[in-house]
């Protein structure tokens, strides 16, 4: 008896390789959009995955000549030397000591500036600041360099020359490590208050102006107005942007530090990124250089994935 | 309008806060005043902590020394070359790339973001990308300062949502009339984008132009340095003297007239294609982004 089972009645047969043609098909259909899709693809295989193929590199003796599949297997021979380096864990500590300065200083800064440029009652003043503010974004830490030159050089800055005028020894600033953190932060502050706090003032100004009208029907100051109106508006937006800023701990500011650190400041100036660059591409220590940047990206990961379940947990959407 | 009579409290805030804003203007504009009147400036009057306001001992020197310093012109056009050629690449992949990420029919297209999202949250760092360029044989060439970051994702995701905001029904009567996916891209979505890419394509060309890290990291033929770079090492590299036709060095071997001034004139000369393109990404800006993020 010959069965009478059709083909299409078999589950199992559903899932045989007759599927493929219709995917092809259906590829087919948008063909257009898959070409136009495919140089970007490319660029993404061989500039992001490409490279996380190679941090292979951190567990094996990695050389040129031998190439990435030719070098020897040294399992965590690397890891081991990294975690018995001062260099690595002084670099870790300043890590993160500076993204901690950072975030307890240049975090809260961009909200505050928000906050008080919101209260300013001139509309054409507050344009030009907020346009203003955002200019030194777009300069390069090379110019900001430049900048900081003009101030805290020892002959010509004007902060010296301040110094001088009060009979004060003029003070080499940027190589004494007492200095160079506050350099830093107040450097970047100057640089990134005006673009970071663009977001706050934009959501500032989605506010429902009845929420303040109503407020000041209750009786509300205008100081009350801010804390009771404003600032839980702009709380989901802070809250995202704090995940993202402690989820990425490990970055502490690689352009920034690598134009302004020098061998006099590395005690306290020296990052795992910097670290990574010396060792790596000056030093070459290919594969132990490899193993600390393959560290900081698995750690940095972690810290973003837990930062993210927080803010589920306590009612934000999250990014990931 | 509820008429809202102002207590002496808040006559005095405002006052603290419009002198604090004023200030934080000042903090912004003094540095670009001093440096400018630094750059007309004798080096004698700026040792001597005379500059700090307008230029002493008026010279033209700083600027002068520029046109003869024949490292600093050419990598000057190496920037030049560097932000037209990568502004270009980068826009039209962005763009071609986010169109077809826009179209919610695309199937895989949730696998495809999740790639592409991916690559924002975890890299394989330096050391590999290094070794890539080298086995690729394009170190100490243009293409190692464009390829590793042609694409912005967040750019991208930005043109993605703005695509998502423009009504099917063009698309639809397009393809009724019988248009490809290409045409209606270049031809009705792009022109109704320019706002989100006059924007992005001013951020592409600030981050070409601004371009230090990569060229330090890639790039070891003087001749083919960027700006940026060139300007780091006339501030923090040089000894008094150099000879310009060689490039900063720290053989004492010419005088320079006004080392102090060219450095500020030089920094001064970096920023006048920012300080020109700044009002238009003003007047594009806002709304460029607002419309992309709103829609996102």
């Amino acid at each position: 008896m010959i069965s009478t089972v059709k083909k299409s009645d078999n589950p199992i047969y559903l899932a045989s390789p007759n599927q493929v043609p219709i995917f092809f098909k259906r590829v087919g259909k948008y063909k257009i959009l898959f070409l136009m899709l495919v140089p970007a693809l490319v660029y993404y295989i061989i500039f992001h995955y490409f490279p996380m193929y190679g941090v292979i590199v951190a567990f094996k003796d990695f050389s040129f000549s031998k190439g990435i599949l030719g070098s020897d297997w040294a399992g965590l021979k690397y890891f081991r030397k990294v975690f018995s380096s001062s260099f690595f864990w002084r670099a870790l500590k300043n890590t993160v000591i500076i993204s901690i300065y950072r975030l307890v200083f240049e975090f809260p800064a961009p909200i505050l500036f928000a906050l008080v440029l919101n209260e300013i009652r001139s509309k054409h003043f507050k344009k030009g600041v907020q346009t203003l503010s955002y200019l030194p974004h777009f300069l390069s830490w090379v110019v900001v360099a430049g900048v900081l030159y003009n101030f805290l050089n020892r002959s010509s800055g004007i902060l010296n020359i301040v110094l001088k005028a009060f009979d004060q020894e003029p003070i080499i600033f940027m190589m004494q490590s007492k200095y160079f953190r506050s350099i830093l932060i107040i450097s970047d502050l100057w640089k990134t208050i005006g673009w970071s706090s663009i977001i706050y003032i934009a959501t500032i100004s989605t506010l429902d102006i009845s929420l303040y009208e109503s407020a000041s029907i209750d009786g509300a100051k205008r100081w009350q107005k801010a804390i009771y109106v404003t600032i839980p508006g702009i709380t989901s937006v802070i809250v995202i942007l704090l995940i993202l800023r402690i989820g990425s701990i490990l970055y502490a500011g690689f352009d920034q530090i690598f134009v302004l650190y020098n061998p006099l400041v590395y005690e306290v100036a020296d990052i795992l990124d910097t670290y990574v660059y010396r060792e790596g591409l000056l030093n070459m220590q290919w594969s132990f250089s490899t193993a600390v940047g393959l560290f900081k990206s698995v750690i940095g990961l972690i810290l973003l994935y837990v930062a993210d379940r927080f803010a589920k947990y306590v009612g934000e959407t999250g990014i990931l | 309008m509820i008429f809202m009579k102002k207590s002496k409290g808040e006559i005095f805030f405002d006052w603290v806060f419009n002198i604090f804003m004023l200030l934080f203007l000042a903090s912004i504009l003094y540095p670009f005043v001093l440096i400018i009147s630094r750059s007309f400036s004798s080096d004698f009057a700026i040792y001597a902590g005379k500059v700090v306001l307008f230029p002493i001992d008026f010279t033209l020197n700083g600027y002068a020394t520029i046109l003869k310093y024949s490292m600093l012109l050419k990598s000057f056009k190496n920037t030049v070359v560097l932000t037209i050629l990568g502004t270009f690449i980068s826009i039209v992949l962005t763009a071609i790339t986010a169109y077809p990420l826009s179209k919610n029919y695309l199937p895989a297209r949730k696998i495809i973001m999740s790639f592409i999202i991916f690559t924002m949250f975890f890299g394989g760092g330096l050391i590999p990308l290094f070794i890539l360029l080298r086995y690729l044989k394009i170190l100490n060439s243009i293409w190692a300062l464009i390829l590793p970051i042609t694409i912005n994702t967040f750019f991208l995701i930005l043109m993605k949502s703005f695509f998502l905001s423009i009504p099917e029904s063009l698309e639809e009567s397009a393809k009724i009339d019988g248009a490809n996916d290409f045409y209606i891209f270049y031809m009705i979505y792009v022109p109704l984008s320019l706002p989100v890419l006059a924007t992005i394509i001013l951020f592409y060309s600030v981050g070409y132009w601004n371009t230090f890290m990569s060229a330090v990291f890639f790039i070891t033929d003087q001749n083919k340095q960027t700006l940026q770079v060139m300007l780091r090492d006339l501030i923090f590299r040089t000894q008094a003297g150099l000879d310009p036709t060689k490039g900063p060095s720290l053989d004492m071997e010419y005088k320079i007239p006004n080392i102090e001034g060219l450095k500020n004139a030089t920094i001064i000369v970096s920023i006048v294609p920012m300080v020109c393109i700044y009002p238009f990404i003003q007047r594009y800006f806002v709304s460029g982004i607002m419309i992309g993020s709103i829609k996102g």
